[in-house]
């Protein structure tokens, strides 16, 4: 490392009159600064004289120092800066901390403010860089690259798909050179380019390069805008020119005059590839049906006319206007009524294109056709695209569009004229006449059905029915009773006849019992068929009552209690006797 | 018997028409009148006016559809054919008229027509109006009572045996008129179907203006009624396709 110490001596002639503070401070050029780039560092006192000692500078070269002495006189006042300056280039990556200066005045000693520069990694592809390299690799010697060489440059490296950047490739030389023919254009393959070069040739002011003067000329300019993400390149431009250099031979002047001194040299200038980071459009708030439109727009949706007859034409104007990718935006899709004809859009392009991208504007004019009439609304078409300044993405709508669509001439026919559809039989046919006789004019008002009347009719019928139902049962009920009461008087009367036989049944005489169970029923069918006791015979019985049942039924009540006389052990229980006897002379009135 | 008097009695009431007064009459005669002028305005002003005073009459609803048909407002024509049809499935002009009207509109879809079992139930109840179906039921009705009468009170047996059947039968008879007159009431006070009145009007998927659109139906196409909310009915057309459209769009039959 070169370390350079300048100790430096101001004049004294001023120190006399100067009174006051000292201020002494230092001020450096650029904060950021990349290996291998120059920057300059100043040291400034309001006095004169004195000594000054500069920091070591380490971790930077220094190329030199210059001073300056500025006076000043206001209101009488006389104020002098002095200041020196260094240029500077870093040599290593880092944060890096210029120290203090000193400055001894009057026997005093003054501490400058120290200084922080950041040093980054060289941009391999900036001029200095690319310069330091070639000068690195091939020592001092220069040689024609370094007279003459093409630089792109860029003006930014990293867009979102769909952004503008602008390239431009510079050539910059200290030799004459001749006519440029291009050898390979550079490919821009992943974005879509426009060519915005200057139509005249271009002269920028001069640049200096690590120290060198070179003039500088816009070889081409382009305008780019990534059309996917990921890293793209824009490939290499080369040239061939022919340069003149100077001869070591013939220095003097007659054999310049005479062409000896300058030689023709062919030279192919090749520029470097540069890489390009396309962004994708952020995913968060991507509309669905994203346009694709990048920038800074506008949008009016507009019909040149709302009101209109059926089948009369109607332009729709979609235009689009701003800053951004405006040949890339297409026709937007707009949604007419099903009952418009619709055409597609005529667009309309009224943009520049130059190194901010497209401005201007692009109107797509959709022609659209109303079939029916009635009252439609235009489905609102909403324009949406990234703007990459806020990086979000934004919505331009519109109010709603009504167009009001009348019947046209042709439909306002009132003679009867089919449309075409098959009932063309019917031509020249007309409705039928009006209904006028018999024509029945009742208002449902007096309706009968589910009136009151209705209903009561209707309870009237089911309630009648009811009743003679009840009526017919009460009727029967009378007869069955009649039944009854014979049936209830038999019963009786059997019972009276067997009165005695109870008794001797109760007394458990029941000798005396069964004769009396035969004399009872004797007796009683004696009165009942009104024959006299001594005509009257079992068999004799038993026809006369006709019925088999109750026949049978005494015939085995008087064997049985003939058989018991005799024979006390023999048939059933008196009791059930007598209860069988009962049910005899009970059943024998009944049928009677 | 006294009860007999009444059934009786009660038929010959119900045998008397309802007269209808003069004032309606002349309206309808100054209509008719309008409309032999070519004054179909007034002529649709005055059948209106009848209509507001609850005459159900399927003349009034065809004389009116031919006047708004000849101011060429077809679709209130057809609402008007329909329904004169709806009341009288056999009003022929209007069946006629109607052909003519919808040969004027735009949609034309191809429908399937109703199932055969419903149209011969259609064709039965649509026999009477509903008042004539519930003076059926109630003759019907007391013919039963006097043949129940005939069952509880005769001796004989072969009359008893009679009277029960023929009153089962006729008080049967009676309910399955008494549905029909129901049936028929309900077929008149229900919309099922409707026509779009408005030239042009989009078929939505849900019951909101937001909704996105399904097709779109121009006027006089008849639609039929599926449901409906506040403001908005689903309809459906004879192709099967179904929507929401906002109700004051179309009107009822």
């Amino acid at each position: 490392m070169r370390r350079l110490i300048i100790t430096f001596t101001l004049l004294l002639f001023v120190a006399s009159s100067f009174a006051g503070s000292i201020n002494f401070t230092a001020k450096c050029s650029h904060k950021t600064v990349e290996v291998g780039q120059q920057f300059r560092v100043t040291y400034s006192v309001n006095a004169s004289g004195g000594n000054f000692t500069p920091p070591s500078f380490e971790g930077f070269n220094s190329y030199g120092s210059g001073q300056s002495s500025n006076t000043q006189i206001v209101n009488g006042k006389r104020t002098i800066m002095n200041s020196i300056s260094y240029i500077l280039v870093a040599t290593k990556t880092g944060n890096l901390k210029i120290e203090p200066a000193v400055f001894e005045y009057e026997g005093e000693s003054y501490k400058s403010n120290p200084l922080k520069v950041e040093v980054v990694g060289a941009d391999e592809n900036s001029a200095n860089a690319q310069r330091n390299r070639q000068n690195n690799r091939k020592g001092a010697a220069k040689e024609l690259e370094d007279y003459i060489f093409i630089q792109p440059v860029v003006d930014k490296r990293s867009a979102y798909v769909g952004e503008s950047i602008t390239v431009t490739f510079k050539l910059y030389y200290q030799l004459n050179f001749g006519q440029l023919s291009p050898d390979k254009m550079p490919d821009y393959s992943g974005f879509w380019s426009k060519d915005i070069s200057p139509t005249n040739r271009q002269d920028l002011p001069i640049e200096r390069i690590n120290g060198e003067q070179y003039q500088v000329v816009i070889v081409q300019k382009m305008l780019l805008t990534p059309q996917r993400a990921g890293d793209l390149e824009i490939g290499s431009m080369e040239l061939n020119t022919v340069v003149q250099v100077k001869t070591q031979a013939g220095r003097n002047m007659f054999d310049r005059m005479r062409g000896y001194g300058v030689q023709n040299k062919e030279v192919r200038l090749v520029s470097k590839p540069i890489k390009i980071t396309a962004k994708a459009l952020p995913n968060k708030g991507k509309p669905t049906n994203f346009s694709g439109a990048v920038g800074q727009f506008n949008m009016s949706f507009k019909p040149n006319k709302t009101e209109v007859k059926s089948n009369e034409a109607i332009d729709f104007v979609v235009k689009i206007s701003g800053n951004g990718n405006l040949p890339l935006i297409a026709a937007p899709k707009l949604n007419f009524p099903s009952d418009f004809e619709k055409y597609d859009p005529e667009t309309k392009n009224n943009f520049k294109t130059n190194a901010g991208g497209s401005q201007g504007s692009k109107s797509f004019t959709y022609l659209a056709i109303p079939r029916h009439s009635g009252t439609f609304e235009i489905e609102p078409y909403t324009f949406n695209y990234f703007d990459p300044i806020s990086k979000s993405y934004k919505e331009i709508g519109h109010e709603p569009i009504v167009i009001q669509v009348e019947k046209g001439a042709d439909e306002e026919n009132v003679v009867f004229t089919p449309r075409n559809k098959e009932e063309v039989e019917l031509i020249g046919t007309d409705i039928r006449y009006l209904h006028i006789n018999g024509v029945s004019l009742n208002s449902s008002k007096d309706r009968f059905y589910q009136s009151t009347l209705f209903y009561l009719l209707i309870l009237l019928g089911l309630g009648s029915i009811g009743i003679l139902f009840f009526l017919s049962r009460k009727l029967k009920e009378k007869s069955a009773d009649t039944v009854g009461l014979k049936k209830s008087k038999a019963n009786k009367l059997a019972k009276k006849r067997m009165a005695k036989a109870k008794k001797h049944l109760d007394a458990n005489e029941t000798a005396a019992f069964y004769e009396e169970i035969s004399a009872a029923l004797f007796g009683y069918y004696s009165d009942k068929f009104n024959i006299s006791l001594a005509e009257l015979s079992q068999e004799k019985i038993v026809e006369l009552i006709d019925n088999k049942e109750i026949g049978n039924e005494l015939k085995l009540v008087l064997d049985e209690a003939e058989m018991a006389r005799f024979a006390p052990s023999a048939g059933g229980s008196p009791s059930d006797l007598y209860q069988k006897a009962i049910s005899v002379i009970s059943k024998t009135e009944g049928i009677a | 018997m006294k009860k007999l008097a009444f059934t009786i009695s009660f038929i010959l009431i119900l045998g008397i028409q309802f007269g209808f007064s003069n004032e309606s009459l002349s309206q309808f005669q100054k209509a008719t009148a309008a409309y032999d002028s070519s004054n179909y305005s007034d002529a649709i002003w005055l059948y209106n006016n009848l209509l507001q005073e609850d005459i159900i009459s399927s003349d009034l609803h065809y004389n009116l559809g031919n006047a708004y048909f000849k101011l060429n407002d077809v679709p209130r024509a057809i609402l008007n054919y329909e329904k004169a049809l709806k009341i009288d499935p056999n009003n022929e002009d209007a069946a006629y008229n109607l052909s003519l009207a919808n040969a004027k509109t735009v949609d034309k879809i191809e429908g399937i027509p109703d199932l055969f079992l419903y149209r011969w139930w259609k064709a039965v109840f649509n026999l009477f109006a509903a008042d004539t179906w519930a003076k059926i039921t109630v003759s019907l009705l007391f013919i039963a009572v006097v043949f129940f009468a005939l069952y509880f009170f005769s001796a004989m047996l072969g009359m008893k045996k009679l009277g029960f059947y023929l009153g089962v039968i006729f008080i049967a008879l009676g309910f399955v008129s008494w549905f029909l007159a129901a049936q028929q009431n309900s077929y008149l006070n229900t919309q099922q179907y409707a026509i779009i009145i408005e030239p042009t009007v989009n078929i939505n998927s849900s019951p909101s203006a937001g909704s996105s659109k399904l097709f779109v139906l121009h006027e006089g196409t008849k639609v039929k009624i599926e449901d409906q909310t506040n403001d908005w009915l689903e309809v459906s057309i004879p192709n099967g396709n179904k929507g929401w459209i906002e109700a004051e769009l179309l009107e009822g039959i």
